[in-house]
């Protein structure tokens, strides 16, 4: 069945093609929520297959391993497939509904995201992804300038030059690493950069470039400024895409690549220590709502990758409590930047200074935001509980001081995300109501609908946080099992694994 | 070694260029540091060998790599596609200025190129 | 107004956001330490964490575990310094859900103290920390409750008092002391809870619980004040109720405590503050007070019995304790502590029954002289500010430092936020330059004949170009530079032995070239200047520093190795297995058609970027100098051009034809021939005489949406042998085709649509945008709950958007230079 693999990206691309020629609105609107629908149920069905069959992998075009470019699934990457696609299903929906698609353009872009991150998610050849990272950032050039607030257009400008910075830079490590040891193929490089040697400063600019587009402190500064000035139908897509794509390829480059080297514990702890605390308290100084939450963003993400530096004990649950914290980050940071595109829509503005009251015109808005605001913190019964719990507990397992250092961190951080909500709760639904709209403006009940599905799902997550977290283990362990990853990547008899016997010290 | 120093004369290039004001400027910069990504991926294939890679014409220890050369096909028709974004970005809205002076406290709703509202009053239309 | 949104002074709404604010701090930091606990026990059942070994293995993590168990339990339970949220919670709220607070939320943490006590009884600083804390916050909460007029406040305050009691007497850690605990937290239930219903029957019945507002009400509500009478002796520990025996077995806990002597006098402190406010409460609401209550009456039966019923146990109860001695060595025993139990009101003449009988006494003389001393006490600010005060000022400090790590990234200039990338690379440049070799490897000696001079002659094209593109202030030199960059990266491809790359080079710059020119068209003739001169010397700075990085880089880590062994196999093996002797053109479009895929579709939706976004901005006014007057006889003008591409495009289409097919085989593909057709689209837009659109509006679009979805069928057609994109191999007509051909197609196509969408996007009259009313946004004023878009107001420095033509049909400029001397003057107007 590992043909079905390279289908997740045709797929959805030749239905962008359709999208594009299509002058009916309403195939399009159905083109673009049906696909990643779809996608769900075929990451559900990739789920259910490799947690039985192992890793699979097809070379497209039946070429000899290490030749072809290779599309390599375990249960990790079908989790994340899923994800995504839930998110992408929401945040177009929204998108319908609020008017986005009015604009012919709209479905074809966001298909062809989904293409580019179907396939960043399923390759395991690195040239591979740097290709299907520019399918992905492309269509973003547009989406991210075509609608928004005033700024959108300075914001889709930094966002173009960081990204294609952040991608040059990428295409220099890859090539970097093709000229030290001959390949770009993952299964093939597993272990090339454990202990010490040219591949790591190789990687070293590979992790740069993909940690600027996780928002990875210090190359995060343009996501607050460029994410918040688009539409928030397309900031919810981006966050759950863009940042999960960075975060996936990161932990699948640490565990194959690095093989889960500890020389870089300290290193990773500091940068996501600072992280935690900028993301955490920069938001307190925004001045709107999806300003405030894309510092929310960013202060997830050292929450995840932290994680990489405590796998010695037990990498299984370690990552699984990260996989576990990406999965409710996307859910929930989804439902809170639809909310506030709800609000956005119908009163013109997410200016904390010009909003106040909502919480008596738009009782269900103002639960919904709540819920979302105590979920992203870590306040039951929403999925963030879990998500914080399991994480100290695995940051515990490592009983040193780096352990207590970032477990202190995370709770002053926690303080802080819930400081900025508070301050957002208090500005916008708080107060006297707001004069300058007529009384029957509200939020109308369709708008909010994604946001309140997506809330449900948070809320499931908590509930069924049992199975959940027996799936994140599941994935982890596809993650681990890089021998399984590579005899079905490379085949029989590969071309082109490098030998680093003389380029590698201290295995 | 004068691939290298071509290289580094194209990243320094770059990187003054993407400092400077305009957003035309900066793209010039970007370009350069696409160029600069191009030689370092040609640099990879080792530039020791230099014959075309058409076997049924050149010998076979003389023939370059292949494969970054396809890397790098690949990265100039990419880089074409986002260099005429970016320009198509330059020429848009009122100038090509990056040094943009964050406004104090704004009305969005001002202003033509803000989209919000769109939804309102009419239940999502 | 704020600009970065500073925090507004809203005092009411941290009172109610203090709340979860702090049990939200508890609930961290119980985290943290049950984490740590569970994890270093190996289990997360709660008996086996508290029955494991590690807590006298490794004495490093009890001290810690036992502070922030600590220090959770006095978040929930309301202690010191965490005590504020609790009398403000249980003011606002109604009756019964007060009570909750009272009795349900706070005990949480008690329970939490008594739980853990099993492992840190005897940790000195579990002992410590509890008693001060539980003792402070006793003494300074009673203090706060004489002073309030609030009877629900002070009841609340008096709540916080004697949960300060407890977490003392649970600080002793003997298991008398835990007993006594217990025995108090249960004798507290009964009267305070019965305290709290009261005080809401005398609200609901005299429409105040403000002493100040209440009057003579004991012989109006009698039922009611014997209850309340009861209740607050119990709570003053007045015998014989089970308030005084539990009181009596704190204080004899204390005696066996550390500074006993010392903790036993605060504790009087604190008993006589307690009798005090507890007699406040008799007095303040039934006896003392100005109004006039004739016309209130006592509450029904079904409103005081439940309340009272609570209280009214204390006096029975106190007798019959000794039934409860085995359940409570039940309990102390569950927790560890083996305590054998003899509760009795009379245990004889001891230290505990001497400091209450003195309290009594002190408390009495109190009360007769209370109206000198309670008005005295009443209103004063005991502390210099509140706990809501101090919480507004760390928000105002986390605002403040939030601002301060924000101001990296608060600007919307692109080159700012470039520069972190710039300087991380250039940190990992420096520390493999101070590693001893890359990184602690030596590296392979350096291939030889890597080092050819002819690179010399594309070096110095590249260099002279990059000095200049630096220095000029001038666009359209910028725009010349650029294309000389490009014929130096041409001539080094070729120079490295890879033709098809240079040829795609070659037409690449030519074609961006041309829109390149498009936009330049309508800016100004220099760039905007840079006035900060530390800003130039910084940027140069630390482009000489990546300069560097990068030499170093490409010097050290490549070149020092043979060909691979990938590029050995496509050498050998690609000829036989494609057809084609074209490797890099196979590898492009069989081997790894996967990346061309996904380059085409960049490509494609390259062009749909440009029309979604050239289509949903306003249309900005030209700036002053930026709008060139047009030629009057551009028809005339392009006659050459339009001649001679009659016979030039032809060629071109057919050379683009030829190359299409012969990639296989030769330099060549879908790319150039693609790249060539472009040329000739460029030429054909080039010559016309006005600015227009090429083909039609919709053409770029159709053009990308056939040619992918040409591409990607050859891929399903490929599903047929096995896999998606595999390459099918025939023959047609003595010709070998694959169906790779199908996908150059797709290619070829995919490139077109995004040329012509540039071209008719970016090459119009005017500047690219549409009409402001056009937009698919726009609101218009139709009395809507919006205002309307507005429209783009032209300012002092724009120009018209259809200025004179330069030497009109009408009226023609003469070539003789007499005639142009009378035209001289009228020229300066219309010339830019």
């Amino acid at each position: 069945m590992d043909w079905t693999l390279p289908l997740f990206a045709a797929v959805p691309l030749f239905t962008a093609a359709i999208a594009v020629l299509l002058p009916w609105r309403w195939a399009r609107d159905v083109l673009h929520i049906g696909i990643p629908v779809a996608g769900i149920a075929a990451g559900v069905w990739l789920f259910a297959h490799t947690a039985v069959n192992g890793p699979i992998a097809h070379n497209v075009g039946l070429y000899v391993g290490g030749v072809a470019i290779p599309f390599a699934a375990d249960t990790f990457a079908a989790i994340m497939i899923i994800t995504t696609m839930i998110v992408a299903a929401t945040a177009n929906w929204f998108a319908t509904i609020s008017g986005e698609t009015v604009s012919r353009y709209y479905a074809s872009l966001t298909l062809i995201l989904i293409t580019g991150v179907n396939g960043a998610l399923l390759t395991a050849d690195l040239f591979n992804f740097f290709v299907f990272i520019e399918v992905m950032l492309l269509p973003s050039y547009g989406l991210i300038a075509m609608s928004g607030t005033w700024a959108r257009l300075a914001g889709g400008r930094a966002f173009v030059l960081v990204n294609l910075a952040a991608s040059t830079l990428l295409l220099i490590g890859v090539g970097v690493l093709y000229g030290v040891t001959g390949s770009v193929n993952i299964a093939a490089l597993q272990g090339v950069a454990a202990g010490n040697g040219p591949a790591v400063v190789a990687m070293g600019l590979v992790i740069i470039a993909v940690g600027a587009k996780a928002g990875v402190f210090p190359v995060h500064t343009w996501l607050p400024r460029t994410y918040p000035e688009s539409s928030a139908a397309v900031m919810g897509l981006f966050s759950g895409l863009h940042t999960k794509v960075a975060v996936y390829m990161l932990y699948r480059i640490y565990v194959n690549i690095f093989d889960l080297e500890d020389r870089w514990n300290w290193l990773i702890i500091a940068i996501m220590v600072v992280s935690m605390l900028i993301g955490a308290f920069a938001g307190l100084a925004e001045n709107s709502i999806r300003r405030v939450l894309g510092y929310q963003m960013i202060n997830g993400m050292p929450f995840i990758l932290v994680m990489l530096a405590f796998t010695s004990d037990d990498p299984q649950r370690a990552l699984a409590a990260g996989l576990l914290y990406t999965l409710h980050h996307m859910i929930t940071v989804g439902a809170l930047i639809l909310t506030s595109g709800a609000i956005e829509e119908t009163y013109a503005t997410g200016l904390l200074s010009k909003l106040s009251g909502l919480a008596r015109r738009d009782p269900l808005v103002a639960a919904l935001f709540a819920a979302g605001a105590f979920s992203i913190v870590g306040f039951p019964p929403f999925s963030g509980m879990w998500g914080k719990i399991l994480l100290v507990f695995e940051i515990a397992r490592a009983v040193d001081w780096w352990a207590w250092l970032v477990i202190a961190v995370i709770v002053i951080a926690s303080i802080g995300a819930l400081l900025s909500m508070l301050r957002v709760w208090r500005e916008v639904f708080w107060g006297k109501p707001m004069q300058r709209y007529p009384k029957e403006l509200r939020v109308s009940g369709r708008l909010i609908a994604p946001s309140a599905v997506l809330m449900v799902g948070s809320l499931a997550m908590f509930i069924f946080a049992g199975p959940l977290i027996d799936a994140t283990l599941t994935a982890t362990e596809g993650l681990l099992d890089v021998d399984g990853y590579a005899h079905a990547v490379l085949g029989e008899d590969p071309i082109g694994v490098p030998d680093m016997t003389d380029l590698q010290g201290g295995r | 070694m004068i691939l290298a120093l071509t290289i580094a004369i194209l990243v320094t290039g770059s990187v003054y260029l993407i400092q400077q004001r305009g957003m035309v400027r900066i793209v010039f910069g970007m370009s350069l540091l696409g160029h600069a990504g191009n030689l370092t991926l040609l640099a990879s294939g080792v530039g020791a060998w230099r014959g075309e890679p058409f076997p049924d014409r050149t010998p076979l220890d003389v023939a370059a790599d292949p494969l970054p050369q396809a890397f790098v096909l690949t990265a100039i028709v990419i880089a074409m596609a986002t260099t005429t974004i970016l320009l198509t970005l330059a020429a848009l809205g009122r100038d090509d200025d990056t040094d943009v002076p964050e406004p104090a406290d704004d009305n969005i709703a001002a202003d033509p190129v803000a989209t919000l509202g769109r939804a309102a009053g009419n239940g999502g239309k | 107004m704020n600009d970065q949104g500073t925090v507004r002074g809203n005092t009411e709404a941290p009172a109610q956001a203090s709340p979860s604010f702090l049990t939200f701090i508890g609930g961290l930091t119980l985290l943290a330490a049950v984490s740590i606990a569970a994890t270093a026990a190996g289990t997360t059942n709660l008996q086996g964490i508290l029955a494991s070994d590690f807590w006298s293995q490794r004495p490093e993590l009890t001290v810690p575990v036992a502070v922030l168990v600590a220090v959770s339990a006095f978040t929930k339970s309301a202690q010191l310094p965490f005590h504020f949220w609790l009398p403000e919670a249980m003011a606002a709220a109604t009756p019964v859900s007060a009570f909750l607070h009272a009795a349900a939320v706070v005990k949480a943490g008690i329970y939490l103290l008594l739980r853990f006590s099993t492992v840190f009884h005897d940790v000195a600083v579990w002992n410590g920390l509890l008693i001060i804390a539980g003792m402070t916050t006793a003494v300074i909460s009673a203090a706060f409750a004489v002073q309030k007029t609030d009877l629900k406040q002070l009841t609340a305050y008096s709540t916080v008092s004697h949960l300060g009691w407890i977490v003392a007497t649970i600080g002793v850690g003997t298991p008398f002391a835990l007993a006594a605990a217990v025995v108090h937290t249960a004798a507290h239930a009964l009267f305070k809870s019965s305290l709290f219903m009261l005080i809401g029957v005398i609200d609901h019945e005299a429409g105040s619980r403000d002493i100040r507002r209440l009057g003579r009400l004991w012989d109006r509500m009698p039922f009611t004040f014997g209850s309340v009478v009861i209740g607050a002796a119990s709570m003053a520990a007045v015998p014989p109720l089970l308030g005084f025996l539990s009181k009596e077995g704190m204080l004899t806990a204390f005696q066996d405590a550390p500074y006993s002597g010392l903790l036993l006098f605060v504790a009087a402190i604190g008993a006589v503050l307690t009798f005090t406010y507890s007699a406040k409460i008799v007095f303040g609401a039934f006896i003392d007070g100005p109004r006039d209550m004739s016309k209130v009456h006592e509450a029904p039966v079904s409103l005081w019995l439940p309340a009272a019923l609570p209280g009214l146990m204390s006096l029975p109860l106190a007798f019959l304790v000794g039934l409860a001695d085995a359940p409570l060595e039940a309990v102390t025993a569950s927790i560890g502590a083996e305590h054998e139990s003899h509760l009795a009101l009379w245990h004889g003449v001891n230290t505990p029954l001497l400091i209450s009988v003195a309290v009594l006494i002190i408390g009495v003389i109190g009360v007769v002289f209370r109206k000198r001393i309670w008005p005295a006490l009443e209103g004063r600010k005991m502390f210099p500010s509140s706990g809501n005060e101090i919480l507004e000022s760390g928000v105002r400090v986390s605002t403040l430092f939030g601002r301060a790590v924000g101001a990296m990234a608060n600007t919307h200039n692109p080159s700012r936020h470039l520069l972190p990338l710039v300087l991380c690379v250039i940190v990992l440049g420096g520390a493999t330059f101070l590693s001893p070799g890359v990184d602690g490897i030596t590296p392979a000696p350096r291939t030889a004949g890597l080092d050819n001079p002819w690179d010399l002659i594309p070096l110095v094209i590249i260099a002279v170009s990059v000095v200049g593109l630096a220095i000029t202030n001038s666009r359209l030199s910028a725009a010349v530079l650029i294309g000389t960059v490009g014929v130096g990266m041409s001539l080094q491809m070729m120079l490295l032995g890879a033709p098809d790359v240079a040829l795609t080079q070659l037409t690449v710059e030519a074609l961006t070239v041309i829109v390149i020119m498009m936009v330049l068209r309508y800016q100004p003739n220099l760039f905007p200047k840079v006035k900060s001169g530390r800003r130039q010397i910084g940027a140069l700075i630390i482009a000489l520093l990546a300069g560097a990085v990068a030499f170093t880089g490409v010097h050290a880590l490549l070149g020092r190795r043979e060909r691979s062994e990938l590029a050995m196999w496509y050498l050998t093996e690609a000829p036989e297995i494609t057809g084609g002797q074209n490797v890099v053109a196979t590898i492009l479009v069989e081997f790894r058609a996967l990346d061309t895929l996904g380059e085409l579709s960049v490509l494609g939706m390259a062009a749909i970027v440009i029309a979604a976004v050239a289509h949903s901005m306003p249309r900005h006014p030209f700036k002053e100098g930026t709008r060139p007057a047009p030629f009057g006889q551009s028809q005339l003008n392009s006659i050459p051009m339009r001649k001679v591409i009659v016979l030039v495009i032809p060629v071109l289409a057919i050379l683009s034809v030829l190359v299409f097919m012969r990639g296989h085989q030769d330099p060549g593909g879908g790319f150039v021939a693609a790249l060539i057709m472009g040329a000739a689209i460029g030429l054909a837009y080039l010559s016309k005489g006005q600015d227009g659109i090429v083909f039609r509006e919709s053409t770029p679009v159709w053009l990308t949406g056939i040619g992918i979805m040409t591409a990607v069928g050859a891929g399903f057609i490929g599903l047929l042998e096995g896999s998606f994109l595999y390459a099918i191999h025939g023959y047609i007509l003595g010709e070998h085709m694959t169906t790779s051909l199908i996908f150059d197609l797709g290619i070829y196509l995919a490139v077109l649509g995004m040329l012509t969408m540039a071209i008719n996007a970016l090459g119009g009259y005017l500047r690219p945008g549409v009409d402001v009313n056009d937009l698919n946004y726009a609101r218009i004023d139709d009395g809507g709950p919006l205002p309307a878009t507005p429209t783009i107001e032209p300012g002092d420095d724009h120009v018209e958007a259809f200025p004179e033509p330069i030497n009109p049909a009408d009226a023609p400029r003469s070539v003789l230079v007499a005639d142009a001397e009378t035209t001289t003057a009228t020229d300066k107007e219309t010339d830019r």
